[in-house]
């Protein structure tokens, strides 16, 4: 059973879960998807649920149906390297904003960085 | 459906009854054999061991009449239980929810309850014939002659019985052992009713309604109903010329068999109204 | 579907009254229990139920909520014939309760309800017998995941495993409506995690599962629909999602607030 938070719509949870998996790469593009009923016995989630965030991720290009294979990982690679940009850009904004918090500012916060970048080989 | 009813309902319940019996039927032998020996009979100025041998006789005899009245009473007590067990108890959650009418859980449970306290019965004749069978065999007072002898009187006995006479009666004993059931089944199914106590009041219910339908019965015999049905008993027996049984009961066996047939209708449409629509389970 | 239901979600929010109903437009045709003014009291003054409207679709995972003496086993009864209404009805899948929906109809009662001196197999020949929609195949596949041998008596099982063979032998059906009361209370987390993987790989388009719990924190990822039963009357029919998205927060946190004493 996948770790899911009950606070939050699960749906949107499993989609953001696969999202991540697509961006990493973790599913190659044209990749097939497992089909509902076995990624919501995994997950220990209701068939109706995970089929909902299969349509999202339908609808955000992510995924797509496949006349014969089924739903697979969209060939656009393109438009994976653009959300992976664009969560790229999520996460830093939110990191930067709470460095900001905790009251560093810009020249601090890039040696910073850099020096963790470097250690964490 | 019926049929699946009633065998799984024989099949969950046919295991104690038969014990009793088989029961009934050793002891029968037992009894009967040690009666019969000379060996366990009294000789005057006899040794210990013929006392003990004595006293183990009179034990295996006690031992069978006891079996004869657990057999009897025995019957209805565990039938009893079970039926309350399969509809009101726990089970009954499996019992009410299978895809049966209530008339069809009810009669599949009434026709196996009929059908042992038959078998009982016939069990309980059985294993007397069988007791004094191997008393007479044993003490060997009576000689193959005689024995035949016995044998050709009984037939002509029989010969000479009245068959309707017979059938009557037995259609009655019949009704009767319905009646019982019905009662079993109509004070239990009143019983449940209650949210505590349950089993008490199903007793209590019993004790009334037997009284209730005796009062009423008693009431309805000795006056009004009793007389006009004698003096109607051409007429009636017109009406309901083909069903043969009804014709006998109101000529032969009176009121009685009428008043007990119509307990018996009470009781059973009694039942199906509180367990269709006045189901208790707790 | 969901698109279309995302912007209802609003609009039904505000609605007024006490039913608040979260998303899920009507699909008449994918109807299968409709309750209708559904009023139960027991005695002079007991009110187990009043006034209780639900329709419930095919295909659905349904969670009963509510504490002990909402009125969840009263509906669950009458859902079942096993308790007459005073005023209103239960209709499924069209039928008043009786043999007809009884065929369709799996249910799984709080209590053991099984014969305690039977064989599985006996069991297993029982359910065959009387449900023409049994799968004995279905029964024999999970008995063996779970190493239980046909010719192990009820008698002798742990309570547990004789409540994991209850549940099989009612999973094993192919219903139309699937009732369980508390299916996972009093239950180990493994058995737990068991019954609910069960639920989920039982699950088909055409079926409902109605769960009946007051552990929720368990079976709320498993829920599409939550109903929320209060003292009698239904004061929430919602998806739970949608109730997630709408309240912030879990079925169960939500749940609490409800039925804050």
């Amino acid at each position: 059973m996948w770790k899911l938070d009950a606070d939050r719509p699960i749906y949107m949870q499993i989609v953001e879960r696969i999202e991540k998996q697509i961006i990493s790469g973790a599913y190659g593009s044209g990749d097939r998807i497992p089909s509902v009923r076995e990624l919501a016995a995994q997950a220990g989630v209701n068939p109706n649920t995970m089929q909902r965030a299969m349509t999202e991720l339908e609808r955000k290009g992510l995924i797509a149906g496949h006349r014969t294979r089924g739903r697979v990982v969209t060939e656009d690679r393109e438009m994976i390297e653009e959300r992976r940009g664009y969560m790229a850009k999520e996460m830093i904004r939110e990191f930067l904003w709470q460095m900001r918090e905790l009251g560093f500012d810009k020249e601090e916060i890039l040696p910073l960085l850099r020096q963790e970048v470097t250690d964490d080989v | 459906m019926l049929g699946k009813l009633i065998r799984h309902e024989w099949r969950s319940m046919w295991r104690i009854p038969t014990l009793l019996i088989a029961g009934l039927f050793a002891a029968a032998v037992l009894s009967g054999v040690t009666s019969g020996s000379s060996v366990f009979r009294y000789v005057s100025g006899g040794t210990a061991e013929n006392e003990i041998l004595q006293i183990l006789n009179a034990i295996l005899v006690v031992t069978f009449f006891l079996m004869l009245a657990a057999c009897s009473m025995g019957i209805f007590l565990y039938l009893s239980v079970h039926f309350y067990r399969k509809m009101y108890s726990d089970e009954g959650y499996l019992t009410h929810t299978l895809p049966v009418t209530v008339h069809q859980i009810l009669i599949s449970k009434i026709i196996v309850m009929v059908c042992w306290i038959l078998l009982n019965a016939l069990a309980v004749l059985a294993s007397g014939v069988v007791f004094g069978g191997l008393v007479i065999w044993g003490s060997g007072q009576v000689s193959p002659e005689e024995l035949a002898q016995i044998a050709e009187t009984i037939g002509e006995v029989l010969s000479h019985i009245d068959w309707t006479e017979m059938a009557t009666l037995l259609l009655s004993a019949l009704l009767g052992i319905l009646y019982s059931v019905l009662m079993i089944v109509g004070a239990m199914s009143l019983g449940q009713l209650a949210s505590r106590h349950r089993i008490l009041l199903s007793v209590v219910a019993y004790f009334g309604i037997s009284t209730l339908f005796s009062s009423i019965a008693n009431a309805v015999q000795m006056h009004w109903l009793g007389d006009w049905i004698l003096s109607n008993v051409g007429i009636l027996s017109g009406v309901t010329g083909p069903l043969l049984a009804f014709n006998m009961m109101l000529g032969i066996a009176g009121t009685g068999s009428l008043m007990m047939l119509l307990g018996c209708v009470v009781l059973y449409m009694g039942s199906v109204y509180i367990n269709s629509r006045r189901l208790n389970l707790e | 579907m969901y698109e279309e239901v995302n912007d209802q979600i609003n609009e039904y929010a505000n609605e007024p009254g006490q039913n608040q109903v979260y998303e899920y437009p009507n699909e008449p045709e994918r109807e299968l229990v409709r309750v209708n003014d559904l009023t139960k009291v027991y005695g002079k003054r007991t009110v187990a139920l009043e006034g209780v409207n639900l329709t419930i679709p095919r295909g659905r995972i349904v969670g009963l909520l509510g504490p002990n003496g909402s009125g969840k086993t009263t509906l669950i009864k009458i859902m079942n014939g096993l308790l007459s209404p005073t005023r209103g009805n239960v209709w499924i899948n069209g039928s008043l309760p009786g043999p007809a929906t009884k065929a369709t109809v799996s249910y799984l009662p709080e209590r053991n309800a099984l014969d305690l001196s039977m064989r599985v197999e006996e069991l297993l020949d029982f359910f065959g017998d009387f449900y023409a929609d049994f799968s004995r195949e279905r029964a024999g596949e999970m008995l063996r995941s779970l190493n239980i041998s046909p010719k192990d008596r009820l008698k002798s099982m742990s309570k547990g495993t004789r409540e994991k063979v209850q549940l099989i032998l009612v999973m094993s059906r192919e219903a139309d409506l699937y009732i369980l009361d508390e299916p996972i209370a009093g239950v180990d987390p493994a058995a737990r995690d068991y019954i609910i993987r069960t639920i989920i790989g039982n699950y088909n388009s055409n079926a409902t599962v109605l769960l009946s719990t007051h552990l929720i924190t368990d079976i709320e990822n498993v829920l599409d629909e939550v109903i929320f039963l209060k003292e009698g009357h239904v004061v929430l029919q919602s998806s739970a999602d949608a109730l997630r998205e709408q309240q912030g927060k879990s079925v169960d946190a939500y749940f609490r607030e409800v039925f804050a004493c």
